[in-house]
């Protein structure tokens, strides 16, 4: 079968490596040379290329939400400003998320990629910038009624023309930006990384001749796309309904049910949304890209993780979303949430639906949410701004086989957490008292649910601070009788107080859960909750040694072994 | 060093699977080589095997450099000791929760790793906490810590490890515990975050203080019956151990500092890269070692090798250790070939190891390998592999193929090519990391080939990436040994302290430069050399806001403001010449100074044996090279060629441990020391 | 301007294979002044610029490609039912 094909699979297999290698390289050089721990440290961005058609040729161990959404920021790109508009040099910027992009915060950058005068293709990152200038520090406020309080919204414009600063653009960027120094060094490492992918197209361009690149790169497509077929062929027809509900929208105390119809027909998979709650007031809502991505993670995570990431991955998956609903939410409403609590929602679903289809490949729900929490103020050390997005990690589901993993970012991402001596020593607002793993936080099951975790701050200095968590009121489920995980959450305990309170009791916000623009003083205390993972199986089943294990490790009290799973030592 | 009983200066590098040896005599110049099997159960009689089989006696050694791979197996099997961490209290899971991150995307079997702690109970809080900017926000609680001490005495705790958060600004706490520690639980080995590794960053500095506590019992161990072994065996003088940084250090104290010693036989392959590279005339180079299971790449610029602090025992469990930056990536000879669910055919990263081994090796592997192609392509004579020493079965590897170009529709030859062709072009890939990516390109560089496969895979390796040199050094399959015997002492000391480019005392700074290399020459005499060292000296720099930083080198450690201007301006041409651009009048934050001291021991003149005059007549086999099919192919035995030599390709130059390919279009000539300088007509 | 989908379920008319094909492309200029904002009659999905309009009678169905309205005329109506229980409530 091998022998049959226009290229070997030698040139094939190097193609593919090396566009890989040259997104993973286009991450280091972005991690080296930005300012913002969420860039350096979370490593919050995402590098792919693409070719003139806005078929994704290549991507690497970045966030699958950002991945799966840069598809579409592309897209709108070339589409909106077609492919005469580009010359060499040039660099477009772009973060509108009703144009295709995932949430304000990030922020798209691509460069054109000429080889011997011809457009070969594009190199683009997305990455989520610690201040786009919302209505409080850090964005994603949690009690945002339009999108136009979430940022400065850009739509595709050159930042740099034919390799030149296009000053105009950058004053109104910098002059909307809290940081603009923070803004500036991260927007130069999104270059430098354009730069270097650039110059190492070229490089392949030159060894192998563009020709033979593009057969390579349709090849590799094909490939992908046929496997994906293959793979989703494998899972038994049928049509599968879930449903989950984000719980509130920081405005309003109602709660937003997402209703999936997930049709595995042949080889293809229509995940259609038709039923789903109309968008939400606060923001909670996803744009169609976000819910498409969300789709696809999933579809990726139930798949053979050695096809080649491209476009053809995405081929056989349809997704049907309803504008004007939760999923699909239409101008101007807010939807900082979406990106980073639906979209896990969302992912999540897709492995509900399909827990007695395909048993043995999924998993529980995770934590399913990224706590984000947002803070700033002034640095009493120096007098300048400082703005940061501050996540979580979460339990994971329990899955055949194995107990959830403990503390991982969700599954819309893959970021890394801030190391306490890089935050404290960047962010004068906070002292980190504790950091932990919750005991009895995974949901019970024959394989229990991930850790969720707890960390403890106390205020050192004037800070506001906002919050767009999730999974306070509603639980992370389980699979195939495997009991839920343990809901998060944010409490806050003010100088003189003795009881955590909810920062509806404290402050009057809206929702406990979300909100924006809250001032906390010296000596204020604030709890962070990270939910646990869904367990997986029954309970009952759960091995004996296992449970002894938790005990004497500490994850599981005996009292919750007694409980949840009959146990007595 | 010695009177001349005891005159040799022997390298020996010990791994998992062979003891390699290397003897120079100064008194000749003449260098002796073994190769033995290890015996893991008694460490110290392979080294006297090692010494027996290459026909020397232990008194006769003046010098003794060792490498090990003890520490890194111990790593990698987790067999280390049982770890008591001390951290401050609140923070104990920090080895548990790690970086929240997962090593691939879409693998929902993945398992995060678990840190080298045998429980969780075995991470105890300690009630303390130093601030950011190092000052004491809640003094350590001494009868609490002693109380937790006594708790933890009924359980077999081997090693502790104390951690406390901003301990690399202010190291007060933890030397209070270590005391403590040391009180209450007395005899236990203790390593100190500070002093390991003294970063910031909570989860690696105290994984990496884990790591080097969990590897101590065991190196105080093996040093000490080595030094038993090789003492009643004869040997008079101290000997030493490779560090990973590519210095030497008495072993006495690097059993106090095991995972310093993690990456040690790499780091030797680097060192004699350096000087061969320079004996040669080519201080640039790009480094390859294949072996068996793996192959290692990097990069030497202007005869030096590049440092990196970002060693990992497993993904996601970091050692921040001072090492030279070597890539390692699954192609070895023993690779195994694979068709993927896509039909890719893939090379590695699984490796048939030495048991079972490469198919053709008769040990009952049956999965092809990366040799058992080369060994169809007729590039291995299957009579003179180890010199003769194993025989290698051509059917077994056929067999092995065929196999695998069935379910590929591959002809055999083709199949066995593209095997070689695949684990090339991983090797060049990685090249290109060390090399393109930073800014190098590999034209102008020679490609120094080492490590048993190495040289049989260089001269394609380079012409793919357009490197126009091969360097072949004398006994490759030794190198590493051979580099044991160029180890200066090292030691490395850093002062962690943050300041603004608009805010640093030049004074101050050359005050704790001095300090530090004071302290450094210390450790340097302590360790027996008596000499005059040499101190070079360097800041960490980044623009104020990033957070990783650059290595400025500086002059001197008499810092003046002007010097300082110049240090800066240094650093913007880094940041530029790697990433392209520079932020004009941006601050510019110091975060780290270094110090580098250095012994220098004699380097001696490596040489290989030689013969007379290049014999008039070689064996021809034939050997397959794609496109042009089966080509009478020139063999020649290495040792009997001469200095001077020329030869045109194709052809292949065997010895014992190794063989070299020189591919048709490519001309080679035996260099005056004897090292193979190809030249690839490929630039 | 209304949707063509809504969250209660699918009420466009339904088409047939034959009028999904004989649609034509349609390349609106882009306005910030008076911007347009148009979905995918079958799958939602916001259009940037080029379209497949679909005419069948009076109305007129915008896809982001032709493949999309072929689908749109053999994919089956949904059967969601509007207004599900909110578990919460």
């Amino acid at each position: 079968m091998i022998n049959t094909r226009p290229l070997d699979p030698v040139t094939l297999t190097v193609i593919d490596n090396y566009l890989t290698s040259t997104c993973r390289d286009m991450g280091v050089t972005m991690m080296k040379t930005s300012y913002s721990p969420i860039f350096n440290e979370s490593l919050d961005f995402s590098c792919v290329i693409f070719d003139t058609q806005g078929q994704m040729l290549a991507q690497a161990e970045f966030c699958p939400s950002q991945i799966g959404t840069i598809k579409f920021t592309v897209t709108w790109t070339l589409d909106e400003l077609g492919l005469d508009a580009f010359e060499p040099g040039d660099v477009v910027l772009h973060n509108d998320p009703y144009r295709g992009s995932g949430h304000v915060p990030e922020h798209m950058m691509l460069k054109p990629v000429f080889f011997q005068g011809k457009l070969f293709g594009f190199v683009a990152n997305v990455a989520h910038m610690s201040e786009p200038g919302a209505k409080t520090p850090g964005g994603l406020s949690g009690d945002a009624t339009e999108v136009f309080q979430e940022g400065l919204l850009l739509p595709p414009v050159k930042i740099k023309s034919r390799g030149q600063d296009n000053d105009d653009i950058w004053k109104i960027i910098l002059a909307n930006h809290r940081t603009p120094k923070v803004t500036y060094g991260d927007f130069r490492a999104m270059m430098a990384s354009l730069d270097l992918a650039e110059g190492r197209i070229h490089e392949l361009l030159e060894a192998y001749g563009s020709s033979t690149i593009t057969s390579a790169c349709d090849e590799l497509i094909e490939i992908a796309e046929r496997r994906m077929r293959a793979e989703i062929g494998a899972i038994p027809n049928g049509v599968y309904t879930f449903e989950d509900v984000i719980e509130d929208d920081g405005i309003t105390d109602r709660s937003y049910p997402i209703w999936l119809t997930l049709t595995v027909l042949d080889e293809e998979i229509v995940a259609d949304f038709t039923g789903s709650a109309p968008q939400a007031i606060g923001p909670v809502n996803a744009i169609y890209a976000v819910t498409a991505s969300a789709v696809y993670n999933a579809v990726l995570h139930l798949t053979d993780p050695t096809i080649p990431r491209n476009e053809g991955c995405y081929r056989p998956i349809t997704v049907i979303a309803p504008p004007g609903t939760i999923v699909n939410c239409t101008f101007p409403a807010p939807v900082a949430g979406g990106n980073t609590e639906t979209s896990p929602r969302i992912t999540d679903m897709i492995f509900g639906a399909l827990q007695h289809a395909i048993p043995d490949r999924v998993v529980a729900a995770c934590g399913g949410t990224s706590s984000p929490f947002l803070f700033g103020g002034t640095d009493p050390r120096n007098g300048e701004l400082y703005a940061h997005f501050h996540f979580e990690g979460v339990g994971w589901g329990g899955r055949k086989g194995a107990d959830g993993n403990d503390m991982v970012v969700t599954i819309n991402g893959n970021c890394r957490n801030t190391p306490i001596e890089v935050f404290e020593t960047r962010y004068p607002a906070f002292l980190i008292e504790s950091y932990r793993l919750l005991p009895d936080s995974g949901g019970a099951g024959e394989y229990r649910g991930g850790l969720g975790g707890e960390r403890l701050l106390t205020v050192t200095s004037e800070v506001t601070v906002s919050a767009l968590l999730n999974r306070m009121l509603a639980d992370p489920w389980g699979v195939l009788q495997g009991g839920n995980g343990a809901r998060g959450g944010i409490w806050v305990k003010r100088v003189g107080h003795r009881e955590w309170a909810t920062f509806v009791d404290a402050f009057g916000t809206l929702s406990p859960s979300k909100f924006s623009g809250i001032r906390l003083k010296p000596g204020d205390q604030v709890r962070l909750v990270m939910p646990g993972g869904g367990g997986y199986g029954d309970p009952r089943q759960r091995d004996r040694a296992r449970i002894a294990h938790d005990i004497s490790e500490g994850f599981v009290t005996s009292e919750r072994a007694h409980a949840d799973y009959g146990y007595a030592e | 060093m010695a009177d001349s009983a005891s005159r040799f200066l022997v390298g020996i590098d010990t791994g998992g699977t062979f003891t390699d040896l290397v003897a120079y005599d100064p008194d000749s110049g003449a260098l002796t080589t073994s190769k033995t099997p290890s015996v893991p159960r008694h460490p110290g009689q392979a080294l006297i095997d090692a010494i027996q089989a290459a026909g020397l006696a232990v008194p006769e050694i003046g010098g003794l450099v060792h490498g090990t791979t003890v520490g890194t197996n111990a790593l990698i099997e987790r067999t280390g000791a049982r770890v008591l961490l001390l951290i401050t209290a609140g923070h104990e899971d920090i080895p548990y929760i790690q970086r929240i991150n997962r090593k691939t995307l879409y693998d929902l079997t993945w398992q995060k790793p678990k840190p080298l702690l045998a429980s969780r109970q075995d991470s105890v809080g300690v009630l303390e906490r130093i601030g950011s900017e190092g000052q004491t926000i809640r003094p350590l609680d001494v009868a609490a810590l002693e109380a937790a001490c006594r708790e933890v005495k009924g359980r077999p705790i081997e090693a502790v490890a104390i951690c406390l958060l901003f301990s690399y600004v202010n190291p007060e706490h933890e030397r209070q515990a270590r005391e403590i520690v040391e009180r209450e639980l007395p005899g236990l080995p203790i390593s100190v975050s500070h002093e390991v590794a003294p970063i910031w960053r909570e989860y690696e500095r105290a994984s990496t203080t884990i790591a080097d506590a969990y590897l101590k019992p065991l190196l105080e161990r093996y040093v000490g019956d080595l030094s038993a072994t090789l003492v009643d065996a004869g040997l008079t003088g101290p000997w030493t151990i490779m560090k990973s940084n590519g210095g030497a250090m008495l072993a006495a104290v690097a059993a106090t500092h095991p995972i310093q010693t993690a990456q040690s036989g790499p780091a030797a392959g680097m060192l004699v890269a350096a000087a061969l590279g320079n004996q040669a005339g080519l201080p640039n180079l790009l480094t390859l070692d294949m072996g068996g299971t793996s192959a290692d790449v990097g990069i030497i610029l202007d005869g030096k090798q590049k440092h990196t602090t970002e060693y990992e025992i497993e993904w996601g469990v970091p050692a921040a250790i001072p090492l030279i930056d070597i890539k390692s990536i699954g192609a070895g000879g023993g690779s195994i070939a694979w068709i993927d669910a896509g039909g890719f055919l893939r090379v590695g990263p699984e490796s048939a190891r030495a048991t079972p081994g490469p198919a053709c090796y008769g040990l009952g592997g049956t999965r092809p390998t990366v040799t058992d192609a080369n060994l169809l392509l007729g590039r291995l004579d299957p009579g003179y592999f180890l010199g003769g020493r194993m025989a290698l079965n051509r059917e077994l590897a056929e067999t092995a193929l065929m196999r695998l170009g069935e379910q590929a529709g591959m002809p055999l030859l083709d199949l066995a090519s593209s095997i070689v062709e695949i684990a090339n072009e991983n090797m060049a890939s990685a090249i290109k990391m060390v090399s393109l990516e930073r800014g190098h390109d590999p034209r102008r560089f020679a490609l120094f080939a080492f490590g048993g496969a190495g040289p049989l895979h260089a001269a394609a390796v380079a012409r793919a990436l357009r490197i126009p040199r091969v360097l072949v050094p004398m006994f490759p399959g030794n190198a590493s040994a051979l580099g044991m015997l160029l180890a200066d002492l090292r030691v490395d000391k850093v002062w962690t302290q943050a300041f603004r480019s608009s805010r640093v005392d030049a004074a101050l700074v050359a005050r704790e430069f001095a300090i530090i290399r004071d302290a450094a020459e210390a450790e340097l005499r302590a360790e027996g050399f008596a000499g005059v060292p040499q101190a070079d000296f360097s800041i960490g720099m980044r623009y104020a806001g990033q957070n990783y930083e650059h290595q400025v080198p500086v002059s001197t450690e008499a810092m003046s403001e002007a010097g300082l201007q110049d240090a800066f301006r240094t650093f913007e041409r880094l940041h530029s010449e790697r990433y392209g651009y520079a932020i004009a009048g941006e601050e510019i934050e110091l975060v780290a100074f270094h110090v580098t001291v250095t012994g220098r021991r004699a380097t001696p003149r490596l040489a290989a044996p030689m013969g007379a005059s290049t014999p008039s007549e070689a064996r021809v086999r034939s050997v397959y090279f794609r496109g042009a099919g089966d080509l009478p192919t020139t063999t020649w035995r290495r040792y009997d060629l001469h200095a001077g030599t020329r030869l045109e390709g194709p052809l292949l130059i065997e010895e014992p441990g190794s063989t070299t390919l020189v591919e048709p279009g490519m001309t080679i000539e035996v260099l005056p020391d004897g090292q193979l300088l190809i030249e690839t007509n490929a630039g | 301007m209304s949707a063509e989908l809504n969250h209660a379920g699918r009420e466009s008319p339904a088409i047939t294979e034959e009028q999904a094909r004989e649609g034509e492309w349609i390349m609106p200029t882009v306005s910030y002044i008076n911007p347009e904002r148009r979905f995918c009659a079958f799958t939602g999905r916001p259009i940037a610029r080029r379209f497949w309009q679909v005419t069948v009678g009076e109305r007129s169905l915008s896809f982001s490609d032709p493949a999309a309205a072929l689908r749109y005329a053999t994919y089956p109506k949904s059967s969601a039912k509007p207004g599900i229980q909110d578990p919460l409530s």
